[in-house]
């Protein structure tokens, strides 16, 4: 090889600079390729991994979607083969047919049939799979794995490959079981009504919308006498039907018209009776059949009613009998429902109250009838019956024209069927007559009530008036004897105090008469020392016997006790009058009182008290009268001796109230005995403080009473002179209220000791005076208050205690009265 | 869907894109040059090579590395230029390049051939497994298409068709194989297209 020169040498070596440097350049532009290629690659591997993820799981959810579809299908779906062998079961199918998944998959549908529908089935698709009719549907029977029959709508779709031959098949089976069963029950119910219908008592006849027999039954050929068998008529025109029957009834023209009538109306009418030529009943019913709004036909019963109609015939004779009876007894009937509705309103009952039946039927009984005020009554009444009480009372009822009738209503539930109260039923008598006559003897009652009212008021106002003036004159002529008078002016006193004492005791009778009569004897039983009482009589008569040859005697049988309980005061009255009656017709010899023991228990004693005289004595023709008011026994000797005539008639009464009975025994020009019992109760041992009586014109120490302060309501002048004249001289401080109203403004100036309070005064009484002070904020507010009346009515005390009164003196009353009483009330020493 | 797929794709630039330069001359890889003035070298010396790449007027000056393309018409330029300064007939040149280089790409691309177990089995894999395989590896890469058949059991047939007419150099490479295998085989070259742009090899199993 030859040597190389220099210059091929640097030749070399500048190409295989230029080579290296070619090739890095070159490697450098392939290796910045690479690397941006390898990127790319990269991105786009990402990309798609990231595309891959997105489309799988959009593609998982989309056949997730689909499965659940399937899955939850609330029909069975299925695919199989073209053998018919299942592929895939949705879980309602596997339920259904009760097999497992495993069980199922690979199993022929045709294991499935019922053995009733196999052959139907299967000629059925065997038809579906040589025509290859994509789609059809039928209905079979199949059979649960358990034996269950499931009745099956079955729509099959086949799949075909791609020359034309079927590849499997996808069906939709729908469970049919439950419209099976219905349309079985249904054909049942169908079965069971025309056997029913053709069994039936009554004639069943029904026409279709052209009046062709759709059903009949026997009844109907028995009925109407035809001579076949039911469903020989089925089909048959019946527009002549009517015409051709109309022979079988008493009224066949009338038959036909209304069978037109009915037919043309198409409304339901029930119960329409027809009377046939054999004197047979019939009923028959009417019955169109709408389905919607469109008509359908009729449906026709008859019914034979003979026996029935016969009974009610029957009943209904027996009924206008009995109602025949009943009207005729003036006696009006009225049937109302439970709620008051009126269901029959007989004749007599709407001749009683003027309507007319139709009026009445229908209407709320009470709305038309009743005043408003008598609602309660009824309704209350109402009740009762709801019970089922019967009840009688009596009420006003309006008439049509607005005047009222009263009537005595007698009524009574009225039952149903059932035994439950559907209403009731009254009898209403008018007693309008009697009623008026009521209403006329209670106006008069009240009008003599009123009457005795007032006469009672005016006795009262009369005592008030009448005593009033006496109390000052009485008062005044005590005060006269502390004047020193002259011998003829005393006696001129004694006259006046006399005749006044008189006028006051003629007074007094009459007011305790009044007092008896009015039922106003109040009988106080208390504990009273009668041995003590006796002795005070037997002195005061001594007394007041002075001078004249009589003696006063008192005797008591040892085994009457000293201490009874009663009412003292009465006793004091009766034997002071008959005292004093024995007093007046006795010149000599004695008077006197015995008491003697009758009969005793463990808690009563009836006591037997004599008042005796030796005086002129009673004929006994007349012994009957002396009791009697008014009456006196006229003779020569009595005349001087005047009274009311009440005395007797007054002890009689006050006896009798205290349970005794009075007699009189007596022989002329010897004397009188008056005999009469009371009971008493007794004491248990204990005896009584005795209060002594008080001692007429014995005046006490008045030097005690000074400085008393007593605040005096009068309205009368002579009493607040006479009062002041006897307080002046006790030196009591007092003022005087001239009525109510200026005693109500003392009583808040000044605080008093007592207030003595008269009753009847002009602007203001006494018992409201005393309220007010009672119930006011006043220095007098406890203060005692005493009434002054000349009022003894016993009302008029309870009423003034009631009124806040502590006690009560009765006018006219003596200076000695009075002080006793205020001491009482200061709670002096007596 | 499928669709997208492929837009996808063509968004892609494309491993296989030939420049436009490329279609209109068309070029060889450089491995190529640098083996064929290594082969000069070998034979003739670097005086040689040195020669041909100043007489040969060449637009890439000489200067040829193995990871360049370069125009075919200079390999011609080489091929020519050799021949008339040794007097060598041109087409032996290229039959002998071809054993030259088979030699490279024996030591190379062992895999290649080792994984078949005779000459036509490789000869038969060429267009569809080697080719392809290159072409992955040099996307400019302009290579010859071989049609192939099997007439008979010993009998294979590969047409040759390219537009640089190197079929010499494809001549040289089929005997080289047929050596690696220690095969022998009669081989008949046919140019069907007259112009050496088609040609039938005729291998026949001795």
């Amino acid at each position: 090889m030859a040597e190389l020169n220099e210059d091929v040498w640097k030749r070399r070596w500048e190409r295989e600079r230029e080579a290296r440097k070619s090739a890095e350049a070159i490697l450098e532009t392939k290796s910045t390729e690479l690397h941006e290629a390898n990127e790319k690659l990269r991105r786009l591997n990402e990309e798609l991994e990231q595309e891959v993820q997105t489309r799988t799981a959009a593609l998982q959810e989309t056949e997730a979607r689909y499965q659940q579809l399937v899955e939850s299908a609330l029909d069975v779906l299925y695919r199989a083969d073209q053998m018919g062998r299942f592929t895939y079961v949705n879980p309602i199918g596997i339920e259904k047919f009760e097999y497992s998944e495993q069980e199922i998959l690979g199993m022929s549908f045709i294991e499935l049939l019922h053995p009733d529908s196999k052959s139907e089935v299967l000629s059925f698709y065997a038809k579906v799979f040589e025509q290859k009719q994509e789609r059809s549907y039928f209905e079979f029977k199949a059979l649960s794995k358990s034996g269950r029959v499931i009745w099956i709508g079955q729509n099959v779709q086949l799949i075909f490959t791609a020359d034309g031959e079927i590849a499997e098949l996808v069906a939709v089976a729908r469970d049919r079981t439950a419209r099976k069963l219905t349309e079985e029950k249904l054909d049942t119910t169908q079965l069971r009504l025309s056997s029913l219908i053709s069994n039936l008592h009554s004639g069943i006849l029904v026409e279709d919308e052209n009046r062709y027999t759709v059903l009949v039954n026997q009844a109907i050929c028995d009925i109407f006498d035809l001579p076949t068998s039911p469903e020989n008529l089925i089909g048959l025109d019946c527009s002549q039907w009517a015409e051709q029957s109309k022979h079988l009834f008493k009224q066949p023209e009338e038959f036909v018209a209304r069978i037109d009538e009915l037919l043309r109306n198409k409304q339901l009418v029930v119960n329409e009776q027809l009377e046939m030529n054999n004197n047979r009943y019939l009923e028959r019913d009417y019955i169109p059949i709408f389905s919607g709004n469109s008509y359908l036909g009729h449906l026709w019963r008859y019914n034979d009613i003979t026996e029935v109609y016969e009974t009610q015939e029957l009943i209904r004779r027996s009924e206008e009998k009995y109602r025949g009876i009943i009207e005729n007894m003036e006696l009006g009937l009225l049937e109302v429902d439970i709620d008051e509705v009126i269901l029959k309103a007989y004749g007599y009952f709407c001749s009683m109250v003027g309507y007319e039946p139709e009026e009445l039927i229908g209407k709320k009984a009470t709305e038309i009838l009743l005043p408003v005020d008598y609602y309660e009554l009824m309704a209350n009444n109402q009740q009762k019956r709801l019970k089922g009480e019967s009840g009688s009372y009596e009420m006003p009822l309006i008439k049509k024209d607005g005047s009222l009738i009263w009537v005595l209503v007698s009524a009574a539930p009225v039952y149903n069927h059932l035994g439950e109260v559907s209403g009731s039923i009254g009898i209403h008598y008018n007693i309008t007559n009697r009623k008026q006559l009521e209403t006329d003897l209670a106006l008069a009652k009240n009008l003599a009530e009123e009457a005795q009212i007032a006469e009672k008021e005016f006795l009262a106002n009369m005592s008030h008036e009448i005593r009033t003036p006496l109390n000052a004159i009485i008062g005044m002529a005590s005060l006269l004897y502390d004047t020193r008078p002259t011998p003829e002016q005393l006696e001129y006193i004694d006259i006046l105090k006399v005749s006044a004492n008189f006028l006051l005791s003629l007074i007094s009778d009459l007011l305790d008469m009044a007092k008896i009569e009015a039922g106003r004897i109040e009988i106080q039983a208390r504990a009273f020392d009668l041995a003590g009482s006796l002795r005070t009589l037997q002195r005061t008569f001594q007394l007041k016997m002075e001078g004249r040859p009589i003696q006063v005697e008192a005797s008591l049988d040892i085994n009457v006790p000293s201490t009874v309980v009663g009412d003292e005061v009465l006793l004091h009255q009766i034997l002071m009058n008959l005292l004093g009656n024995a007093d007046k017709f006795t010149e000599k010899g004695k008077i006197g009182i015995r008491v003697k023991p009758m009969h005793q228990t463990n808690t009563h004693i009836t006591l037997e008290f004599q008042v005796f005289d030796t005086g002129i004595g009673i004929a006994e023709d007349k012994l009957d009268l002396i009791f009697q008011k008014f009456k006196q026994v006229n003779d020569r000797q009595r005349q001087k001796h005047k009274g009311t005539g009440l005395g007797l008639a007054i002890v009689k009464e006050l006896v009798r109230l205290q349970g005794g009975e009075i007699r009189a025994t007596s022989t002329p020009k010897q004397g009188t005995v008056f005999t009469f019992t009371i009971t008493y109760g007794l004491t248990s041992g204990v005896s009584v403080a005795v209060k002594p009586a008080p001692v007429l014109g014995n005046l006490s120490d008045n030097a005690s009473l000074a400085g008393r302060r007593i605040l005096v309501v009068e309205d009368s002048l002579m009493n607040q002179k006479y009062i002041s004249t006897v307080l002046n001289k006790w030196q009591v401080v007092f003022e005087i209220a001239q009525d109510g109203q200026e005693a109500v403004s003392k009583a808040h100036q000044a605080l008093y000791d007592l207030i003595l309070m008269d009753l009847q005064m002009p602007i203001m009484d006494g018992y409201e005076a005393t309220i007010a002070i009672r119930s006011t904020q006043n220095p007098n507010q406890q203060t005692p208050i005493v009434a002054l009346t000349a009022s003894a009515m016993l009302d008029q005390k309870e009423k003034a205690l009631k009124s806040g009164m502590d006690d009560f003196l009765t006018k006219p009353f003596t200076p000695p009265q009075l002080e006793d009483k205020i001491k009482e009330i200061l709670h002096f020493p007596l | 869907m499928r669709y997208q797929f492929y837009e996808n794709l063509n968004t892609f630039p494309h491993t296989n894109k030939i420049t436009l330069y490329q279609k209109i001359y068309p070029v060889m890889k450089g491995i190529v040059f640098t083996e064929f003035l290594e082969m000069v070298e070998q034979k003739f010396g670097y005086k040689m090579v040195d020669d041909l790449l100043i007489s040969s007027e060449l637009p890439s000056k000489g200067v040829y590395t193995a990871v360049g393309t370069y125009s075919h018409k200079e390999m011609f330029s080489l091929v020519t230029q050799l021949s008339e300064r040794s007097g060598i007939d041109a087409s032996l040149l290229l039959d002998t390049f071809g054993s030259h280089i088979f030699e490279h790409f024996t030591s190379r691309y062992n895999h290649f051939f080792s994984s078949c177990t005779s000459a036509f089995e490789f000869l038969s894999s060429i267009e569809e497994h080697i080719h392809v395989e290159v072409q992955k590896l040099y996307p400019d890469a302009e290579l010859p298409e071989f049609i192939i058949s099997r007439p008979g059991d010993d009998v294979l047939s590969m047409i040759y068709k390219s537009e640089r007419k190197l079929s010499f150099l494809a001549l040289g490479l089929i005997k080289s194989t047929l050596a690696y295998y220690g095969e022998t085989a009669e081989i008949t070259m046919k140019d069907l297209s007259g112009d050496g742009h088609t040609v039938e090899f005729i291998l026949t199993k001795v």
